[in-house]
């Protein structure tokens, strides 16, 4: 099953990560926090992603699943 | 004696450091700390430096060292042991003999006897050695966890064993932290202080930065090594230094985007072309590079870049292989894919093309994958399927294969037929014919006619499996009669031997011997000349048994001792393969009463057998193993060796295999006295053989006669024994024939016509004397004993008369022995099997608290030799360490 996940990332991050993570969306939030938010299909492309963050040494701030109205 | 893939040998290279590095005395020295101990950890993210700090410390470092560059290949447990091994032979040429020469003879040689064979090469030679696991995040096999934990486990306090990854492995960690033998290196260590920041910069980089500048990169970096890196490449060559780290320091970008680009910037279009066009090569070579991007000079760029500082590591000595440092490839990659996504797919093919056409196979269907191109990589796994499964890599076909579309494979008449054939290789028949289907659907919407043969090969395996032996026989004919035979230049051995193997199974089942007998041998002959030994052990357990039961147990026991030799000639006399040879031979010693050295065949085949990690050797040994416990009459040890047998049958049991364990129960539940028990496995055993003839049947149906005897019921005995006997002799069974005349002549002296009981058993004399059997006529006991003495008495000057005094004497010669044999230990099927008289001994001295050297000591032997019985005491009572075996040997009364 789908989930709409929400990921924030400290730093700013250009918008061709998008493409590495999964095709979220990239949105830049206040205090240099990175948003990354969409839906991913299961638990096994959540952990994926989560190992290229770890990959590219990206500070993992929070992972939130659901709460959003874009959620279906 | 097959030969292995290639390795790729810069895996097992210790990475090249710069001749100049920022001196790191405080984290040197607690690495040098850690090499004394069993473990050394570094975890930090990408750029952090692990490797050139673990590298540096190893050039440093005095004892032998071998270092192992991991990938995400390496989940293959297999391959990972494969590169293990040689890893640690590259550093002591003493370590790992055995180990690879056991790998390179089967393909199913289990991990822990590799481990405990390197185990024991790692003690005896008792040299500090140090192991380097580099990039260990990329495992998640569990295989491979658990590999190295029994490393860690079992390895002598001489092994080292040092561990970098991005994250924290999944190995009992706690555990080691609680002995305080694990030294640790986490990012916050790793990060570069503000001091080695500046000589980083300033010595290293040759730039000229003043205090402050140094202290906002830190800052900005917090020490990140990679990152502070690349903001050395940023600023080398600039004139205004100052608005570089003001414009750094006061953004909030990322600082992977902004030194990327600002690295990137710094250098020529010609250069960054090569830089992302390369990026999508796990290593790099500048012919490779020049495939790639088409464009020749990529050897002179590598040493361009490397020069440069721009993140390429020089995987040999003559500079033939590069790497990208991974998060700067993985940085370019991401860029690249968003620029030029249709570009990657083109430059994938390019290598895949390329390695293809310098042997590396793997890596080239790797692109191939990764290119989504699909026929590309479909053509190369047909290419390379057949030599890649030779070389003992199943599971790295099976694993492309996978990463094949089902349509692909499904609309592919040649890979839908290798898709069964991978099925078969690893055991998996039951899933055979749904894949067939759609194989034969496509071979007729083709023109693959030459995959006619191996259809009709699969089918008739598949036939085999569900009983349907004659429709399998045709099968198999038919396959033969498609593909060209072994004297014909366009033989396939491989292909040949597979069909035969399916007639020959099919034609056991159908209960014509003879015929099974010339397939079993073509198979052997065939498996021998194509050099695949594991091909001949199995088989041989097979042919042994169809000879025993036609009569010819001389041959049977020519046939085990032949392929005993041949196994042993390959070097494969330790692997679990040649388990089931000890137990093919076991029984035909205990057929001819040889009962002691079929009780040490016995035990080392399932000594053997018990590395497979199955419980196959418990399910094959249960035949000899009943026999001999019932000679000795230890009736509860023949009912515990058939419990178990039961257990091994796995889920669900095969029916056939199980009809042949319930059948010699039933020998057991009748000594035990319980015929009603005995008469329920009995008709189970004949409802599961079906319409089995050959081994199986015979089986099933001696056993419901033995019950009917059993019960008294001898003229329902003589009358089905009357009809087996003569379907028997019409398939030319001489063998079950004696066991038959041997129960009829029982049955008719129970009911008074002693003369035709004495011409049943002077039948039985003849049919049995040329092949030497003894236990047939030993099994039934004092009845027997009478009546041969009886038919002695007036035998005159019969040919027969020496056998049967022999026989006689064989008799007289068991009832003195028994009481003695009693209190001998016989090899259990059970859980436990029994310590050796030395394990037995160093059990004792363990109970004492005392460590292998001074245990060795007491023994008056070398530290190795007792590690070897301290692994053998943990696999035998089935426990990790020497507290758990002391504890378990006291659960057992083992030790008081």
């Amino acid at each position: 099953m789908a989930q709409y996940y929400e990921i924030k990332i400290r730093g700013h991050l250009d918008q061709y990560w998008s493409d590495s993570f999964a095709d979220l969306e990239l949105t830049h939030l206040d205090d240099n926090i990175t948003l990354l938010s969409g839906l991913l299909p299961d638990q096994a492309a959540l952990h994926g992603l989560l190992e290229r963050i770890r990959d590219f040494n990206l500070p993992l701030i929070s992972v939130t699943c659901g709460n959003s109205d874009k959620e279906n | 004696m097959q030969m292995a893939a290639p390795l790729i040998r810069t895996k097992l290279r210790l990475p090249f450091t710069r001749s100049k590095l920022v001196p790191r005395p405080r984290l040197q020295e607690q690495i040098m700390q850690g090499l004394r101990g069993p473990l050394t950890l570094i975890t930090a993210p990408a750029g952090f430096g692990k490797t050139t700090l673990i590298a540096s410390c190893i050039a440093d470092h005095e004892s032998q060292a071998a270092w192992l560059s991991l990938d995400k290949d390496d989940n293959q447990e297999g391959r990972f042991l494969r590169y293990l091994i040689a890893a640690l032979s590259e550093a002591d040429q003493e370590i790992g003999g055995e180990a690879s020469q056991l790998m390179m003879a089967s393909q199913q040689v289990p991990p822990e006897m590799l481990l405990t064979s390197l185990v024991n090469d790692l003690d005896a030679t008792g040299s500090e050695i140090v192991l380097v696991l580099d990039d260990y995040h990329t495992i998640s096999s569990r295989g491979v966890h658990s590999a190295v934990t029994f490393l860690l486990d079992h390895c002598p306090t001489t092994f080292h064993l040092a561990i970098a990854s991005r994250s924290d492995p999944p190995l009992p960690l706690a555990r080691l932290r609680a002995r305080g033998q694990t030294v640790e290196l986490r990012a916050a260590d790793l990060s570069f202080t503000e001091a080695e920041a500046a000589k980083f910069l300033n010595e290293i980089m040759g730039l000229h930065l003043d205090a402050g500048s140094i202290a906002v990169l830190e800052e900005r970096t917090e020490g990140w090594i990679v990152g502070l890196q690349m903001a050395a490449l940023s600023i080398r060559d600039r004139d205004d230094v100052i608005g570089f780290i003001e414009g750094f320091s006061g953004t909030n970008r990322h600082i992977l985007d902004y030194l990327l680009e600002e690295v990137l910037a710094r250098e020529t279009e010609e250069v960054q072309a090569f830089l992302f066009q390369t990026s999508i090569l796990t290593r790099l070579s500048g012919p490779l590079c020049d495939a790639v991007t088409g464009i020749s000079g990529g050897q002179a760029m590598l040493e361009r870049l490397e020069s440069r500082n721009l993140f390429v590591i020089p995987l040999d000595d003559d500079r033939r292989w590069y790497r990208y440092h991974h998060l700067f490839a993985d940085l370019l990659q991401a860029r690249l894919h968003r620029s030029e996504p249709d570009l990657i797919t083109k430059l994938l093919s390019r290598a895949a093309g390329w390695c293809e056409q310098n042997d590396l196979v793997a890596e080239s269907v790797g692109y191939a994958l990764a290119a989504k191109d699909y026929d590309m990589a479909a053509g190369l796994i047909l290419k390379y399927w057949a030599s890649t499964t030779t070389n003992g890599e199943i599971e790295a076909v099976w694993s492309w294969l996978n990463a094949l579309p089902e349509e692909t494979i499904r609309n592919s008449a040649p890979l839908g037929v290798t898709y069964c054939w991978m099925l078969w290789l690893r055991g998996q028949v039951d899933l055979i014919e749904g894949h067939l289907e759609d194989a034969e659907r496509a071979v007729s919407e083709s023109d693959y006619e030459g995959l006619g043969a191996e259809l009709s090969a699969l089918r008739a395996f598949v036939a085999r499996y569900h009983g349907e032996y004659e429709t399998a026989i045709d099968l198999a004919g038919q396959a033969l009669a498609l593909t060209p035979d072994a004297s014909s230049p366009d033989a396939d051995p491989a292909l040949l031997s597979m069909i035969y193997l399916a007639l020959a199974s099919a034609y056991d089942g159908a209960g014509d011997l003879e015929k099974s007998v010339d397939a079993y041998t073509e198979v052997i002959n065939l498996s021998r000349a194509g050099a695949s030994p594991a091909g001949v052990t199995g088989i041989t357990y097979r042919l042994a048994g169809v000879l025993r039961v036609l009569g010819r147990l001389r041959e049977a026991d020519r046939a085990c001792r032949d392929a005993l030799e041949y196994i042993e000639e390959q070097g494969m006399g330790r692997l679990p393969a040649a388990g089931i040879l000890h137990l093919a031979m076991s029984e035909v010693l205990v057929e001819q009463n040889d009962l002691e050295s079929a009780q040490e065949h016995l035990e080392q085949g399932i000594e053997l057998g018990k590395w497979s990690g199955r419980l196959d050797a418990a399910r094959n040994a249960v035949h000899a193993l009943v026999r001999l416990k019932l000679a000795y009459q230890d009736v509860a040890g023949a009912l515990a060796a058939t419990n178990e047998a039961e257990r091994a049958l796995g889920e669900p049991p095969s029916p056939l295999a199980r009809a042949e364990v319930l059948s010699i129960r039933v020998r057991a539940l009748i000594a035990q006295g319980d015929l009603t028990g005995a008469a329920k496995c009995a008709d189970e055993s004949m409802r599961l053989a079906g319409e089995e003839r050959g081994q199986t049947g015979q089986m099933a149906a001696l056993a419901a006669l033995r019950v009917l005897i059993a019960q008294g019921r001898f003229g329902e005995a003589v009358e089905r024994l009357t009809r087996s006997i003569v379907d028997a002799e019409d398939r030319g069974q001489a063998g079950a024939v004696i066991e038959m005349l041997v129960l009829r002549s029982l049955s008719l002296a129970q009911q008074g016509d002693t003369p035709a009981a004495m011409a049943d058993l002077d039948q039985a004399l003849a049919l049995a004397e040329p092949g030497g059997y003894v236990r047939v006529f030993l099994d039934e006991g004092s009845p027997v004993q009478m009546l041969i003495a009886r038919w002695l008495a007036h035998a005159g000057d019969s040919p027969l008369r020496d056998y049967a005094v022999d026989l006689l004497s064989q008799f007289e010669a068991e009832q003195r022995t028994i009481s003695a044999a009693q209190a001998e230990s016989i090899p259990d099927g059970g859980l436990i099997e029994p310590l050796s008289e030395r394990e037995m001994e160093v059990l004792h001295i363990m109970a004492l608290g005392r460590t292998n050297q001074e245990i060795a000591e007491q023994l008056v032997v070398a530290r190795g030799t007792i590690k070897a019985h301290t692994a053998s005491i943990y696999r035998k009572l089935d426990v990790a360490n020497r507290t758990e075996a002391v504890a378990r040997a006291r659960e057992l009364g083992i030790l008081p």
